[in-house]
């Protein structure tokens, strides 16, 4: 008897012991972990073959910056990221899920009495989280220590009882990073000002600038460019639109392209919209990002196509160079739901390498 | 008596008892691991550095290296904000001013009383000088300590009187019965002890490490063996 006593407490013990070890061995998961494989995509459609053979990575978008009043957007996501290379070109997919198509940048409304009005609805900090549109960005590590093991947070500075580094700030937060010479390569898609109507994605970057004298938007910035970008539609007496689209079928993406654009002339009825920016293609620097971007069924999917290397003046500073590729690449992945600065985002940093 | 006298009911439901002990028991070191270690996921064993660094250490110090670690920029920073803190926590100087950069930056996003972030802990800012200074004490803090030990004490004395007199009505020897349960007791009374004075004497932290797994050990000994000698017939 005692044998058997002996060995049903050694099962015991063997049962608590092996539950110990299963539990041991999920200790230390991985990071984020992105291989990028050789491949040309004939074109930047998602659905191109040349993606079949690309690994993904899941990565739960869970984290925000702070809680807009009143935000009907989503509070989480989750992004699939893959990515190809070939010898000229580096060609990241990014999908995500986003419940909702905001392509309603800040319209011009008119209203029963005739009038126009601007949709706009700040939240406590001044943005607009209502009237806006669908943006994404990819934060990439150029020179900045730490973005290694906090991603994009490293960058994140929240502004606290009205301040932020010494200056009276009404925003929820600032991007910089904490030292002098760190920068930060910002891929930042934004829906109606760029991504839709011109196929891409605005190349800025994130420097140390922690003072809004020396740069409004303190350290983040764009790229070197001659022209680019996009201005409020409104007249000079800032009671309605100055321009519309030349053919009204454009209004479907939301904002008006400057070589579209024609005088306003009001021969609307009232619940008629007009699109509130009027938006320019980048070029230099700040337009080195072709992207297509395709929302259905409820998923946001980007394809983006950079070159590997850069060459433009500035651009060692400004942007990540993918010029070795036996060496890791970090970066972190941002979603924005028809919100101008709340964002999903994920906790630490996604490794790339080339395979 | 032995407990295999029980009818089929009570023995079950001391068995059931037992398993949620066990369980209890198993994530109670899961939960110390992560705390320790700063991982997120899966059952890290403490160290014996990373229970110096919690029992010995400022908390602010403590934190940074283990349920704080990710968010560290740099392990240097962890130790210019000691060094501050080791040079008396003046609000001068450059030590300060190094310290306090590191703070705001790594810390105060989350911990601030108007932080609105996902993870925000409004409840432990770091926005003055002041607050960040009630987490450089050394070691447990006697206001932390009584509240610490006190409910530790009381809940752990509940269940293991009970664990303790199921296994003393057992089969098993006398000696083998008595040793357990006063393993049980002993280590679960000098490892709480240990966590308040390895603050004085730094050398107890290796008490505390080998106490507290002589008494998780204890418990998980004694629960399996009942339920290994419960279910047993009478001899």
């Amino acid at each position: 008897m005692k044998g058997f006593s002996h060995k049903i407490s050694t099962a015991g013990l063997s049962v608590v012991m092996a539950s110990t070890m299963l539990l041991a061995s999920s200790a230390f998961a991985a990071d984020y972990k992105l291989e990028s494989v050789k491949g040309t995509p004939a074109t930047l459609d998602a659905g191109d073959a040349a993606w079949a053979k690309a690994k993904e990575v899941t990565v739960p978008l869970t984290e925000t910056p702070y809680k807009p009043e009143g935000y009907k957007g989503m509070a989480k996501s989750t992004a699939v990221v893959k990515s190809l290379y070939d010898d000229k070109n580096i060609y990241i997919k990014l999908q995500y899920e986003d419940p909702t198509y905001s392509v309603e940048r800040q319209p011009w409304v008119k209203q029963e009495d005739g009038s126009w009005k601007q949709l706009k609805a700040p939240d406590q900090t001044g943005h607009d989280n209502t009237y806006y549109e669908d943006k994404a960005a990819l934060f990439w590590n150029i020179n900045t220590k730490g973005f290694e093991k906090k991603g994009c947070a490293i960058a994140c500075h929240i502004t606290k009882e009205g301040m932020n580094n010494g200056f009276s700030d009404t925003s929820a937060g600032r991007k910089y990073t904490n030292n002098a010479g760190e920068t930060i390569d910002m891929w930042h898609w934004k829906g109606v000002r760029g991504g839709l109507p011109f196929n891409q994605t605005h190349d800025q970057y994130v420097d140390s600038t922690n003072d809004p004298k020396l740069n409004k938007e303190w350290g983040r910035k764009g790229d070197a460019q001659e022209k680019g970008g996009y201005k409020n539609n409104i007249n000079e007496a800032k009671t309605g639109p100055a321009f519309m689209n030349k053919d009204p079928k454009d209004n479907a993406i939301g904002s008006i392209k400057d070589e579209n654009k024609v005088p306003f002339v009001d021969t609307f009825k009232a619940g008629d919209k007009i699109p509130g920016p009027i938006v320019t293609k980048h070029n230099g620097s700040a337009g080195d990002i072709e992207t297509n971007a395709v929302w259905k069924d409820g998923k946001w999917t980007l394809v983006m196509k950079r070159a590997l290397v850069t060459t433009a003046p500035k651009d060692v500073e400004q942007d990540v160079q993918f010029s070795d590729l036996k060496k890791p690449y970090f970066f972190g992945v941002a979603a924005f739901d028809n919100s101008q600065i709340n964002h999903v985002f994920h906790d630490g940093s996604i490794e790339l390498r080339f395979k | 008596m032995s407990i295999q006298q029980l009818n089929t009911p009570a023995k079950t439901a001391i068995s059931l008892f037992l398993l949620f002990v066990i369980t209890a028991t198993i994530s109670s070191v899961i939960l110390l691991g992560l705390e320790l270690s700063g991982q997120k996921e899966g059952l890290n064993i403490p160290t014996i550095s990373q229970i110096q660094n919690k029992y010995t250490m400022p908390s602010i110090v403590s934190a940074m290296k283990g349920s704080m670690y990710k968010e560290v920029t740099d392990d240097s920073d962890i130790d210019t904000v000691h060094n501050w803190i080791k040079e008396g926590s003046k609000k001068e100087g450059k030590l300060y001013e190094d310290a306090w950069k590191i703070i705001q930056n790594d810390c105060a996003n989350c911990h601030s009383k108007t932080s609105k972030m996902s993870r925000a802990i409004p409840s432990m800012p770091f926005d003055t000088y002041e607050q960040v200074m009630t987490h450089t004490e050394a070691g447990y803090s006697w206001s932390k300590m009584s509240k610490q030990a006190h409910i530790h004490m009381f809940g752990i004395s509940t269940f293991l009187i009970l664990i303790s007199l199921m296994f003393a009505y057992t089969t098993y020897k006398e000696s083998v019965r008595s040793v357990l349960i006063l393993s049980s007791f002993g280590g679960a009374f000098l490892d709480i002890f240990s966590w308040w004075f390895s603050k004085f004497v730094p050398e107890l932290v290796y008490l505390i490490f080998a106490m507290g797994g002589l008494m998780v050990g204890s418990i998980l000994l004694m629960s399996v063996l009942v339920l290994a000698n419960i279910w047993k017939k009478e001899g």
